[in-house]
């Protein structure tokens, strides 16, 4: 059986997708391909703007769109690094 | 009759170092900590990374307590006296209290909650400072923190029996709260170890500072 993810594992997850789509995805596929509720997914879109990991941008015809900040790239950077760090003290 | 404790100026050497080297630890590990907090606001991250601070601010206050009484003894200075000693206590207890507290809970906060953490911890630690502050003993810290450190230990073995990495964990914060512990009792007036067992214990607990770091510095680049 598939473990469930934990909050940091969605939060990579929603993140890792919006940048395997060349840094720009809408929020209805993004919202598709994170397998969340719309209910969950719209809390952690919220708490990922709030911390500054994503930004939501419009192009010429206002279609709005999703990117990284730096600051989430550094998240997907440190994933990694920050999974072992929770895992070598029990966190 | 009582032995007191005979303030050698050697002795200042070894302690000054020693406070130092802890205090320089306890930073770094705070700072090393701070990026990956800062992205993730976890829990658990945030509880020990405190630990540190914590455990840093108590050695100081620690050292600023045993000036305290090395100026008394030895130099007979001018200091204000009703004042320092006291406050230096009163923060030592407080501080190495709530470093214990957070260090083991940081481990047991996913399984216990840490709603009303916050409040009981400082609590907690309020309540020993000024029961040291009113006796004016450092005794009352650690015999007040060996009882809050078997509290945590047993409730970390009741709810961590099958894990083998947090007993290795329990091992190292165990052996960092005696070192702490042990260093209070050689505040007070009687001497409970000689200067060589009191050094070695010192070096063991650099050394324990060290494996942490060493830990930490593995992942948090």
């Amino acid at each position: 059986m598939k473990k469930k993810r934990d909050r940091l594992g969605v939060i990579f997850d929603i993140l890792k997708i919006v940048r395997d789509n060349h840094n720009s995805i809408k929020p209805t596929p993004l919202l598709r391909y994170s397998n969340l509720s719309s209910q969950s997914f719209s809390e952690y879109y919220r708490e990922l703007r709030s911390k500054g990991f994503v930004k939501e941008m419009a192009d010429k015809k206002g279609k709005r769109f999703i990117t990284l900040t730096d600051r989430g790239f550094r998240f997907l950077e440190k994933y990694r690094l920050i999974l072992g760090f929770i895992d070598e003290f029990e966190l | 009759m009582p032995m007191h404790r005979f303030f050698d100026p050697m002795m200042f050497v070894p302690e000054v170092t020693y406070t130092l080297i802890v205090v320089v630890l306890c930073l770094i590990i705070y700072l090393k900590t701070r990026e990956i907090y800062d992205l993730t606001k976890h829990r658990g991250i945030y509880y020990f990374r405190n630990t540190f601070l914590f455990f840093g601010l108590a050695y100081v206050f620690r050292f600023f307590f045993y000036l305290f009484h090395l100026t008394q003894m030895a130099l007979q200075l001018d200091i204000p006296r009703r004042v320092i000693g006291p406050a230096s206590l009163v923060l030592t207890g407080y501080l190495s209290t709530m470093a214990i507290l957070y260090l083991v809970y940081s481990s047991l906060w996913k399984r216990l909650g840490d709603k009303k953490f916050l409040i009981l911890s400082n609590l907690a630690a309020a309540i020993i400072s000024v029961i040291a502050l009113m006796t004016k003993s450092p005794y009352i810290i650690t015999i007040a923190q060996a009882v809050l450190l078997a509290a945590a230990l047993i409730t970390g073995y009741f709810l961590y029996k099958k894990s083998k990495k947090f007993y290795e964990l329990l091992v190292l914060y165990l052996l960092l709260s005696i070192f702490w512990i042990t260093s209070l009792l050689n505040l007070g007036q009687r001497v409970f170890m000689p200067f060589e067992l009191r050094l070695g214990m010192q070096l063991i607990s650099i050394v324990v500072f060290i494996i942490i770091y060493l830990k930490v510095a593995k992942w948090a680049k």
